[in-house]
């Protein structure tokens, strides 16, 4: 388990370097104008030593403010930085609890309902709300809302950031996705425990049915579930990223995919750049989120071993 | 034939349908004319985008274009980006698993490459890359954008194919095969390669629906596979989509949710149907190779 720890977090220093040399590669670009400024043409003009420097400059940076600075106004851009940040997890941390909690419950509503005439709301919904693409979803509530709206029946402020409607809605958008997955896993970890010596003796023995579901089945299973967590949370990301930029909640995501060198707008003879400081950081607690998400996974990994499962 | 894959068989086949001879379909646009003004009984004015009537039965985008005509015949086009994406990351996690399966280095290069990026969201790595000047600007951008996109993910089907050859490494015959004298290249021939081959035919139509299910998201932050940088009035240039594929009708996707909901509620009936056809197919196809090992091993 240490050893998994330690793993994990040398791959995120790794992949951290990667991303960092991304930002940092150079965007030394030669135009070719045509009359009256007209674009014509650019050619990227790609020089290794130009990138080292960029990195350079970018560490002696870190090392002379004692970290990532300040901005135009003299505040710490640190703080800035925290806080866009905290405003994004204020809506992904309950959806990735949400995931947790509903998931289950909606995994063993699937599993229990399984064999029974309403099946088609049970797992044959998972999936399908699994392989939608959540902006359906999301589409779908937004014209429900904005017909309920129009009939003056409730009041909900869809774009934004700043009301307790945004947050909520946000969360929303952001959990079904990571419900139905771990609805889906809690699914299939319950299908495969039917099986197991255990159960069958617990049942054997004529120990009601719930309980055997909850004690001998989804405590077991349990650790399994957990050990998909940082799946779950990537694509999690992903969807933040989507859904931040859709709503206009300036979160973190938000701020990061509007301060990233523009790849659909420039000037001739001026691209417009990134925001390397803030992005650099913006990625740093993004890929820390992951990481604690891979810990948390390696831990429930190890614990499904110790209980001698052989996968 | 089980009764999923032959759901996902008509599904798909009705796709292609409308691919192959879509455009030339009776009430099919296929000029794609911009309707831009258009006059009611009153005589009065009416700009696009137009909603749903007997003359556009699905209503047009706002350009004025027939949006019934602009999905048909913008299926080509989305087909073809899939295709490209699908089989360039199909070809190259073929290449690094068997490269993984017989070689150490290669394995261990996989292996890092498959935890490192799951450390990065894939928007995120799509996002940085498309933004390097480099490939905004390349003569081959849009090859470029389909090369980032499969790429992102090779790591991910390379591990499946790999695991599918280890699998297959671990049957029982397959000791028997080499007692018998089989050689390394005869092995691959008769054995890993055929389970491969029926891993390849699941995962194609996977990778279909996950690869279209990107494209949706990627359309809805504005990043599409062709674009132009057109001049604005502030002296920028900004990037425009010229092409009919089906994302592309994301692009307003705010503004039309308050006012032309028929846009966005078609183009993601559309690529949804898109996406479930291709889950089925593979569904269908997993099922077909359940049933048929099962029957092989009896």
């Amino acid at each position: 388990m240490v050893k998994k720890i330690i793993s994990s977090l040398f791959i995120w220093l790794f992949s951290f370097s990667i991303l960092l040399m991304l930002v940092l590669i150079p965007i030394d670009t030669v135009f070719e104008e045509g009359p009256g400024g007209m674009f014509l043409g650019a050619t990227y003009d790609y020089q290794v030593s130009n990138h080292l420097a960029n990195i350079k400059a970018f560490l002696v940076y870190i090392f002379d403010q004692g970290g990532l600075g300040t901005d135009g106004m003299g505040n710490p851009l640190i703080f800035e930085i925290v806080a866009v940040f905290w405003r994004s997890m204020k809506i992904f941390m309950p959806a990735i609890l949400i995931g947790f909690f509903v998931g289950i419950i909606k995994g063993v509503f699937d599993y229990g309902m399984r064999r029974s005439k309403g099946k088609a709301l049970g797992q044959p919904l998972t999936i399908g709300l699994l392989s939608v693409p959540d902006i359906v979803v999301i589409i779908l509530i937004q014209f429900t809302v904005l017909f309920l709206q129009a009939q003056n029946i409730v009041d909900i402020n869809l774009y934004g950031h700043d009301r307790l409607d945004n947050v909520l809605m946000n969360v929303l958008y952001l959990s079904i996705y990571p419900v139905m997955f771990i609805a889906n896993i809690t699914f299939k970890v319950l299908e495969t425990e039917q099986g197991m010596n255990y159960v069958r003796t617990a049942r054997s023995k004529g120990i009601p049915q719930v309980k055997v579901l909850y004690i001998h089945m989804l405590k077991n299973g349990t650790p399994k579930i957990l050990s998909y967590a940082n799946t779950m949370i990537l694509y999690a990301m992903s969807n933040l990223f989507i859904v931040e930029v859709f709503t206009e909640y300036r979160g973190a995501a938000f701020y990061m995919y509007h301060t990233l060198g523009s790849a659909t707008s420039f000037y001739v003879g001026n691209l417009i750049p990134a925001n390397t400081i803030s992005q650099i950081g913006y990625i740093f607690l993004f890929t820390f989120i992951i990481l604690m998400a891979n810990m948390a996974s390696a831990i429930a990994r190890s614990a499904v071993s110790v209980e001698g499962d052989e996968r | 034939m089980n009764r999923t894959l032959l759901t996902g068989l008509l599904m798909t086949g009705m796709l292609l349908c409308i691919l192959i001879t879509g455009p030339y379909l009776p009430f099919v646009d296929e000029t794609l004319e911009k309707h831009l003004l258009l006059r009611d009984e009153d005589n009065a004015l009416l700009v696009p985008p137009h909603p749903p009537s007997a003359d556009f039965l699905l209503g047009t985008d706002r350009k004025g274009v027939d949006l019934l005509s602009k999905l048909i015949v913008g299926t080509r086009e989305t087909f073809y980006i899939i295709g490209v994406i699908v089989i360039l990351r199909l070809v190259l996690a073929l290449f690094i698993s068997i490269g993984a399966f017989y070689l150490k280095s290669v394995r261990l290069v996989m292996n890092v490459w498959n935890s490192a990026f799951s450390f990065m969201p894939t928007i995120f790595i799509i996002l940085i890359l498309l933004a390097v000047p480099g490939v905004m600007f390349s003569d081959y951008r849009s090859f470029w954008v389909l090369a980032i996109v499969s790429l992102v993910e090779v790591g991910r089907l390379a591990i499946i194919f790999y695991h599918t050859l280890h699998d297959q490494q671990k049957k029982g015959y397959m000791e028997a095969a080499i007692a018998n004298g089989g050689t390394r290249w005869g092995l691959f021939k008769n054995y890993y390669w055929q389970s491969l081959k029926r891993e390849i035919l699941v995962s194609s139509a996977m990778e279909s629906g996950r690869v279209m299910f990107m494209l949706v998201q990627l359309g809805v932050i504005g990043i599409y596979v062709n674009q132009q940088f057109m001049s604005q009035l502030d002296h920028s240039y900004r990037a425009v989509d010229v092409s009919n594929s089906w994302p592309v009708l994301l692009s307003n996707l705010r503004q039309d949710v308050y006012s032309a909901q028929w846009i966005p509620l078609f183009a993601l009936f559309s690529m949804t149907f898109a996406i479930i056809s291709f889950y089925v197919l593979a569904d269908g196809f997993k099922k077909r190779q359940a049933i048929k090992t099962r029957s092989n091993s009896w």
